[in-house]
Protein backbone atom coordinates (compact mmCIF):
# COMPACT_ATOMS: atom_id res chain seq x y z
CA UNK A 1 0.00 0.00 0.00
CA UNK A 2 0.79 3.49 -0.90
CA UNK A 3 2.89 5.28 2.64
CA UNK A 4 0.54 8.35 1.82
CA UNK A 5 -2.66 6.59 1.23
CA UNK A 6 -1.96 4.32 4.68
CA UNK A 7 -1.40 7.75 6.55
CA UNK A 8 -4.52 9.34 5.43
CA UNK A 9 -5.88 6.21 6.48
CA UNK A 10 -4.50 6.08 9.79
CA UNK A 11 -5.20 9.73 10.34
CA UNK A 12 -8.94 8.58 10.01
CA UNK A 13 -8.44 5.78 12.23
CA UNK A 14 -8.53 7.83 15.52
CA UNK A 15 -11.95 8.79 14.83
CA UNK A 16 -13.09 5.08 15.05
CA UNK A 17 -10.93 4.18 17.73
CA UNK A 18 -11.50 4.44 22.25
CA UNK A 19 -14.01 6.09 22.97
CA UNK A 20 -16.92 7.62 21.06
CA UNK A 21 -15.75 6.13 18.07
CA UNK A 22 -17.56 7.31 14.93
CA UNK A 23 -17.50 3.71 13.62
CA UNK A 24 -17.53 0.20 15.25
CA UNK A 25 -14.07 -1.67 14.38
CA UNK A 26 -12.04 -4.51 15.60
CA UNK A 27 -8.67 -5.36 14.90
CA UNK A 28 -5.01 -3.76 15.87
CA UNK A 29 -3.11 -4.11 12.45
CA UNK A 30 -4.35 -2.11 9.16
CA UNK A 31 -1.99 -3.03 6.39
CA UNK A 32 1.82 -2.78 7.84
CA UNK A 33 0.81 -0.75 10.88
CA UNK A 34 0.03 -1.88 14.14
CA UNK A 35 -1.69 -0.31 16.79
CA UNK A 36 1.43 0.12 19.66
CA UNK A 37 -0.61 2.58 22.39
CA UNK A 38 -3.19 4.65 22.71
CA UNK A 39 -3.64 8.13 24.93
CA UNK A 40 -6.47 5.27 27.72
CA UNK A 41 -2.63 5.34 29.05
CA UNK A 42 -3.28 9.33 30.22
CA UNK A 43 -5.35 7.64 33.41
CA UNK A 44 -8.42 9.05 34.66
CA UNK A 45 -8.88 11.71 37.26
CA UNK A 46 -11.98 10.96 39.45
CA UNK A 47 -14.65 14.23 40.05
CA UNK A 48 -17.19 14.08 42.89
CA UNK A 49 -17.20 10.61 42.61
CA UNK A 50 -17.07 9.74 39.22
CA UNK A 51 -14.15 8.78 37.39
CA UNK A 52 -13.41 10.34 33.96
CA UNK A 53 -10.71 9.22 31.45
CA UNK A 54 -8.22 11.96 31.32
CA UNK A 55 -8.10 12.06 27.31
CA UNK A 56 -11.58 12.66 27.36
CA UNK A 57 -11.81 14.98 29.67
CA UNK A 58 -9.81 17.31 27.92
CA UNK A 59 -11.63 15.87 24.56
CA UNK A 60 -8.61 14.69 23.24
CA UNK A 61 -7.85 10.87 22.10
CA UNK A 62 -4.26 9.82 20.63
CA UNK A 63 -3.11 6.75 19.11
CA UNK A 64 0.30 5.65 17.62
CA UNK A 65 1.10 2.93 15.19
CA UNK A 66 4.39 1.35 14.51
CA UNK A 67 4.96 0.53 10.33
CA UNK A 68 7.06 -2.00 9.79
CA UNK A 69 8.73 -3.54 6.17
CA UNK A 70 8.45 -6.53 4.45
CA UNK A 71 11.19 -7.89 6.78
CA UNK A 72 9.46 -7.17 9.90
CA UNK A 73 11.75 -3.93 10.71
CA UNK A 74 10.47 -1.09 12.24
CA UNK A 75 10.49 1.99 9.41
CA UNK A 76 7.98 4.56 11.42
CA UNK A 77 5.89 5.17 14.20
CA UNK A 78 2.89 7.11 13.52
CA UNK A 79 1.08 9.41 15.83
CA UNK A 80 -2.85 10.67 14.87
CA UNK A 81 -5.53 12.28 16.82
CA UNK A 82 -8.64 13.67 17.25
CA UNK A 83 -10.11 16.62 19.35
CA UNK A 84 -8.10 20.22 18.35
CA UNK A 85 -11.34 21.20 16.22
CA UNK A 86 -13.29 21.93 19.38
CA UNK A 87 -11.73 23.57 22.42
CA UNK A 88 -14.31 24.36 24.58
CA UNK A 89 -15.03 20.55 24.12
CA UNK A 90 -18.22 21.54 25.26
CA UNK A 91 -19.52 18.99 22.45
CA UNK A 92 -16.95 16.79 20.54
CA UNK A 93 -17.10 13.93 18.40
CA UNK A 94 -21.09 14.24 19.15
CA UNK A 95 -21.21 13.73 15.17
CA UNK A 96 -19.06 10.91 15.17
CA UNK A 97 -21.28 9.19 18.02
CA UNK A 98 -24.34 10.10 16.47
CA UNK A 99 -23.09 8.09 13.23
CA UNK A 100 -22.24 5.19 15.16
CA UNK A 101 -25.65 5.04 17.28
CA UNK A 102 -28.10 6.34 14.01
CA UNK A 103 -26.86 3.19 12.12
CA UNK A 104 -26.39 1.13 14.75
CA UNK A 105 -25.07 -2.26 13.26
CA UNK A 106 -24.91 -1.11 9.70
CA UNK A 107 -22.29 1.07 10.10
CA UNK A 108 -20.09 -1.88 11.14
CA UNK A 109 -21.36 -4.21 8.96
CA UNK A 110 -20.52 -1.97 5.74
CA UNK A 111 -17.00 -1.60 7.47
CA UNK A 112 -17.09 -5.84 7.21
CA UNK A 113 -17.45 -5.95 3.92
CA UNK A 114 -14.73 -4.21 3.26
CA UNK A 115 -15.73 -0.62 2.41
CA UNK A 116 -13.65 1.62 4.31
CA UNK A 117 -15.56 4.82 4.22
CA UNK A 118 -16.32 7.04 7.63
CA UNK A 119 -19.05 8.82 6.62
CA UNK A 120 -18.27 11.09 9.54
CA UNK A 121 -19.77 14.50 10.12
CA UNK A 122 -18.81 17.12 12.97
CA UNK B 1 -26.33 48.26 63.36
CA UNK B 2 -23.44 45.92 62.08
CA UNK B 3 -25.31 42.60 62.05
CA UNK B 4 -27.99 44.37 60.50
CA UNK B 5 -25.96 45.88 57.39
CA UNK B 6 -24.11 43.22 57.49
CA UNK B 7 -27.94 41.07 56.82
CA UNK B 8 -28.78 43.38 53.99
CA UNK B 9 -25.34 43.25 52.11
CA UNK B 10 -25.29 39.17 52.64
CA UNK B 11 -29.30 39.50 51.65
CA UNK B 12 -27.87 41.52 48.14
CA UNK B 13 -25.03 39.28 47.36
CA UNK B 14 -27.86 36.60 47.56
CA UNK B 15 -29.85 38.01 45.49
CA UNK B 16 -27.61 39.26 42.77
CA UNK B 17 -26.34 35.34 42.66
CA UNK B 18 -29.98 34.04 42.01
CA UNK B 19 -30.41 37.18 39.73
CA UNK B 20 -27.01 35.85 37.57
CA UNK B 21 -28.07 31.85 37.82
CA UNK B 22 -31.67 33.07 36.77
CA UNK B 23 -30.52 34.68 34.02
CA UNK B 24 -28.16 31.65 32.59
CA UNK B 25 -30.38 29.51 32.93
CA UNK B 26 -33.01 31.64 30.83
CA UNK B 27 -30.65 32.29 28.70
CA UNK B 28 -29.17 28.53 28.40
CA UNK B 29 -33.37 27.80 27.77
CA UNK B 30 -33.71 30.60 25.35
CA UNK B 31 -30.76 29.60 22.99
CA UNK B 32 -32.59 26.44 22.35
CA UNK B 33 -30.99 24.15 24.60
CA UNK B 34 -32.59 20.81 26.05
CA UNK B 35 -32.15 18.03 28.47
CA UNK B 36 -33.35 14.59 28.40
CA UNK B 37 -32.70 11.83 30.73
CA UNK B 38 -33.84 8.39 31.45
CA UNK B 39 -32.85 5.71 34.13
CA UNK B 40 -32.15 2.27 33.77
CA UNK B 41 -31.57 -0.85 35.78
CA UNK B 42 -29.30 -3.51 34.46
CA UNK B 43 -29.51 -6.93 36.42
CA UNK B 44 -26.71 -9.51 35.81
CA UNK B 45 -28.06 -13.35 37.04
CA UNK B 46 -25.88 -16.12 37.20
CA UNK B 47 -27.01 -19.39 38.30
CA UNK B 48 -24.65 -21.37 41.37
CA UNK B 49 -24.97 -24.50 43.00
CA UNK B 50 -26.45 -22.65 45.79
CA UNK B 51 -29.02 -21.34 43.32
CA UNK B 52 -29.47 -18.38 41.40
CA UNK B 53 -27.83 -15.27 42.56
CA UNK B 54 -27.94 -11.63 40.99
CA UNK B 55 -26.38 -8.11 40.79
CA UNK B 56 -28.26 -5.04 40.05
CA UNK B 57 -26.96 -1.35 39.28
CA UNK B 58 -29.16 1.61 38.62
CA UNK B 59 -27.81 4.20 36.22
CA UNK B 60 -28.78 8.03 34.56
CA UNK B 61 -27.97 9.01 31.18
CA UNK B 62 -28.22 13.04 30.48
CA UNK B 63 -28.06 14.42 27.20
CA UNK B 64 -27.73 18.04 26.25
CA UNK B 65 -28.40 19.35 22.94
CA UNK B 66 -27.71 22.23 21.92
CA UNK B 67 -28.54 24.22 18.58
CA UNK B 68 -26.18 23.89 15.41
CA UNK B 69 -27.58 25.49 12.62
CA UNK B 70 -24.11 25.81 10.71
CA UNK B 71 -25.25 22.01 10.21
CA UNK B 72 -28.12 22.33 8.08
CA UNK B 73 -28.44 18.32 7.49
CA UNK B 74 -28.50 17.88 11.65
CA UNK B 75 -28.70 21.08 13.63
CA UNK B 76 -27.96 20.05 16.47
CA UNK B 77 -25.23 18.54 18.62
CA UNK B 78 -25.54 15.97 21.57
CA UNK B 79 -23.20 15.94 24.87
CA UNK B 80 -23.98 12.79 26.87
CA UNK B 81 -22.98 12.36 30.42
CA UNK B 82 -23.33 8.61 32.40
CA UNK B 83 -23.88 8.47 36.12
CA UNK B 84 -23.47 4.76 37.55
CA UNK B 85 -21.38 2.23 38.07
CA UNK B 86 -20.32 -1.48 37.67
CA UNK B 87 -22.82 -3.93 38.67
CA UNK B 88 -21.76 -6.07 41.77
CA UNK B 89 -22.74 -9.93 42.13
CA UNK B 90 -21.53 -11.12 45.42
CA UNK B 91 -21.50 -14.90 45.56
CA UNK B 92 -19.76 -14.98 49.09
CA UNK B 93 -16.74 -17.29 49.46
CA UNK B 94 -16.67 -17.91 46.23
CA UNK B 95 -15.74 -14.06 45.48
CA UNK B 96 -16.87 -10.95 43.80
CA UNK B 97 -17.81 -10.72 40.06
CA UNK B 98 -18.22 -6.87 38.30
CA UNK B 99 -20.06 -6.36 35.41
CA UNK B 100 -18.58 -3.34 33.87
CA UNK B 101 -20.22 0.08 31.68
CA UNK B 102 -18.00 -0.99 29.31
CA UNK B 103 -18.45 -4.64 26.73
CA UNK B 104 -16.49 -5.65 23.84
CA UNK B 105 -19.07 -4.66 21.15
CA UNK B 106 -19.82 -0.97 22.65
CA UNK B 107 -16.61 0.07 24.41
CA UNK B 108 -16.78 2.50 27.13
CA UNK B 109 -19.98 3.60 25.74
CA UNK B 110 -21.70 0.43 26.68
CA UNK B 111 -23.31 2.36 29.94
CA UNK B 112 -24.46 5.44 28.54
CA UNK B 113 -25.41 3.36 24.74
CA UNK B 114 -27.27 0.40 26.27
CA UNK B 115 -30.67 0.91 26.30
CA UNK B 116 -30.15 2.42 22.22
CA UNK B 117 -29.33 -0.79 21.57
CA UNK B 118 -31.46 -3.14 24.24
CA UNK B 119 -34.89 -1.75 22.97
CA UNK B 120 -36.34 -0.88 19.56
CA UNK B 121 -36.83 2.41 18.45
CA UNK B 122 -35.50 5.42 17.04
CA UNK B 123 -31.88 5.86 16.32
CA UNK B 124 -30.74 7.28 20.06
CA UNK B 125 -28.94 10.81 19.69
CA UNK B 126 -31.52 11.87 16.96
CA UNK B 127 -34.17 14.47 18.52
CA UNK B 128 -37.00 11.52 17.82
CA UNK B 129 -34.70 9.05 19.67
CA UNK B 130 -33.94 11.42 22.48
CA UNK B 131 -38.17 12.04 23.09
CA UNK B 132 -38.68 8.31 22.54
CA UNK B 133 -36.24 7.18 25.48
CA UNK B 134 -36.28 9.69 28.23
CA UNK B 135 -40.31 8.60 27.92
CA UNK B 136 -39.65 5.01 27.39
CA UNK B 137 -41.40 3.64 30.69
CA UNK B 138 -42.34 -0.34 31.44
CA UNK B 139 -39.82 -1.83 29.27
CA UNK B 140 -37.72 -4.62 30.37
CA UNK B 141 -35.53 -7.22 27.71
CA UNK B 142 -32.53 -9.91 28.19
CA UNK B 143 -29.73 -8.43 26.13
CA UNK B 144 -28.47 -10.30 23.06
CA UNK B 145 -25.66 -12.28 24.01
CA UNK B 146 -23.45 -9.86 21.58
CA UNK B 147 -24.10 -6.47 23.65
CA UNK B 148 -23.12 -8.28 27.08
CA UNK B 149 -20.96 -6.52 29.45
CA UNK B 150 -17.68 -7.36 29.84
CA UNK B 151 -17.19 -8.99 33.45
CA UNK B 152 -14.18 -9.34 35.58
CA UNK B 153 -12.84 -10.08 38.89
CA UNK B 154 -9.91 -9.61 41.19
CA UNK B 155 -7.53 -12.28 42.59
CA UNK B 156 -6.66 -10.53 45.20
CA UNK B 157 -9.66 -7.86 46.30
CA UNK B 158 -6.36 -5.65 47.47
CA UNK B 159 -4.46 -5.36 44.02
CA UNK B 160 -5.90 -4.40 41.31
CA UNK B 161 -3.02 -5.62 39.09
CA UNK B 162 -4.82 -9.35 40.00
CA UNK B 163 -7.70 -8.46 37.60
CA UNK B 164 -8.84 -10.75 35.80
CA UNK B 165 -11.40 -11.29 32.44
CA UNK B 166 -14.26 -13.25 33.64
CA UNK B 167 -16.84 -12.98 30.99
CA UNK B 168 -16.18 -11.14 27.25
CA UNK B 169 -17.58 -10.56 23.98
CA UNK B 170 -14.90 -10.58 20.78
CA UNK B 171 -16.47 -8.57 18.09
CA UNK B 172 -14.34 -9.56 14.75
CA UNK B 173 -14.86 -7.79 11.65
CA UNK B 174 -15.15 -10.55 9.03
CA UNK B 175 -14.70 -9.46 5.46
CA UNK B 176 -17.65 -9.89 2.97
CA UNK B 177 -19.72 -11.04 5.48
CA UNK B 178 -22.78 -8.76 6.68
CA UNK B 179 -22.69 -9.42 10.47
CA UNK B 180 -19.85 -9.27 12.46
CA UNK B 181 -18.29 -12.46 14.61
CA UNK B 182 -18.63 -12.37 18.09
CA UNK B 183 -16.74 -15.17 20.20
CA UNK B 184 -17.63 -15.46 23.88
CA UNK B 185 -14.75 -15.78 26.40
CA UNK B 186 -16.44 -17.60 29.39
CA UNK B 187 -14.23 -17.95 32.29
CA UNK B 188 -17.00 -18.13 35.13
CA UNK B 189 -16.98 -21.72 35.67
CA UNK B 190 -12.46 -21.29 36.10
CA UNK B 191 -12.74 -18.46 38.57
CA UNK B 192 -15.84 -18.97 40.18
CA UNK B 193 -16.05 -22.92 40.86
CA UNK B 194 -17.99 -25.36 38.75
CA UNK B 195 -21.92 -24.88 37.76
CA UNK B 196 -21.73 -21.03 37.55
CA UNK B 197 -22.60 -19.75 35.10
CA UNK B 198 -24.20 -16.83 33.45
CA UNK B 199 -27.93 -16.61 32.78
CA UNK B 200 -28.70 -13.69 31.35
CA UNK B 201 -28.54 -9.98 31.49
CA UNK B 202 -31.21 -7.62 31.65
CA UNK B 203 -32.27 -3.84 30.78
CA UNK B 204 -35.24 -1.76 32.14
CA UNK B 205 -36.20 1.34 32.10
CA UNK B 206 -36.69 3.03 35.74
CA UNK B 207 -37.35 5.89 38.28
CA UNK B 208 -35.53 4.75 40.84
CA UNK B 209 -32.25 6.13 41.68
CA UNK B 210 -28.71 5.67 41.15
CA UNK B 211 -27.23 3.12 42.82
CA UNK B 212 -23.73 3.75 44.50
CA UNK B 213 -22.35 0.07 45.64
CA UNK B 214 -19.16 -0.18 44.17
CA UNK B 215 -16.69 1.53 45.94
CA UNK B 216 -16.89 -0.68 48.89
CA UNK B 217 -15.86 -3.57 46.85
CA UNK B 218 -13.39 -2.42 44.76
CA UNK B 219 -9.49 -2.20 45.31
CA UNK B 220 -7.50 1.56 44.98
CA UNK B 221 -6.19 2.29 41.87
CA UNK B 222 -4.16 4.44 43.25
CA UNK B 223 -0.49 5.29 42.33
CA UNK B 224 1.04 3.77 44.67
CA UNK B 225 -0.28 0.21 43.52
CA UNK B 226 1.38 0.37 40.37
CA UNK B 227 -1.82 -0.30 38.26
CA UNK B 228 -1.34 2.06 35.39
CA UNK B 229 2.36 1.10 34.49
CA UNK B 230 0.94 -2.43 34.63
CA UNK B 231 -1.89 -1.74 32.73
CA UNK B 232 -0.29 0.52 29.90
CA UNK B 233 1.61 -2.72 29.04
CA UNK B 234 -1.09 -4.54 27.63
CA UNK B 235 -1.62 -5.05 23.68
CA UNK B 236 -4.29 -2.68 22.28
CA UNK B 237 -7.38 -4.35 22.39
CA UNK B 238 -6.83 -6.98 25.48
CA UNK B 239 -9.92 -6.54 27.16
CA UNK B 240 -7.96 -5.66 30.55
CA UNK B 241 -7.12 -2.41 29.45
CA UNK B 242 -9.39 -0.96 31.74
CA UNK B 243 -9.39 1.10 34.73
CA UNK B 244 -11.46 2.58 37.22
CA UNK B 245 -13.99 4.81 34.76
CA UNK B 246 -15.20 1.41 33.71
CA UNK B 247 -16.01 0.57 37.22
CA UNK B 248 -17.72 3.96 38.40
Amino acid sequence: MNDSILKAILSMDAYNRGYDPGISISGSVIGNATIIKDSFVLGETTILGETYRNDQLSSFYGIAYQIKDTNGNITDTVISYRGTDDPTGEYLFDGARFNTINAKNAVANSMSSGSFSTGRQQ
Amino acid sequence: MDKILGFIKAHKILSVAAVIILAIGTAWAMDGHETYTWRYKTTVTLETPEGEKTGSAVREVIVNVKPYPIDTRRPYRTKVHLKGEAVVIDLGKRGVLFSLLSSGNLGVNHGSDIVFYAFDGPAGLTLEGLKYYSHLKDAKTSLDPKFRPTMVMFKDMGDPKTVTLAYGVKMTSVPNQAENQYDYDDHLEELFGKGVKLKEVTVEMTDDPVTREVSRYLPSFGEETGYWKWVEQLPYGDPLRIGESDFK
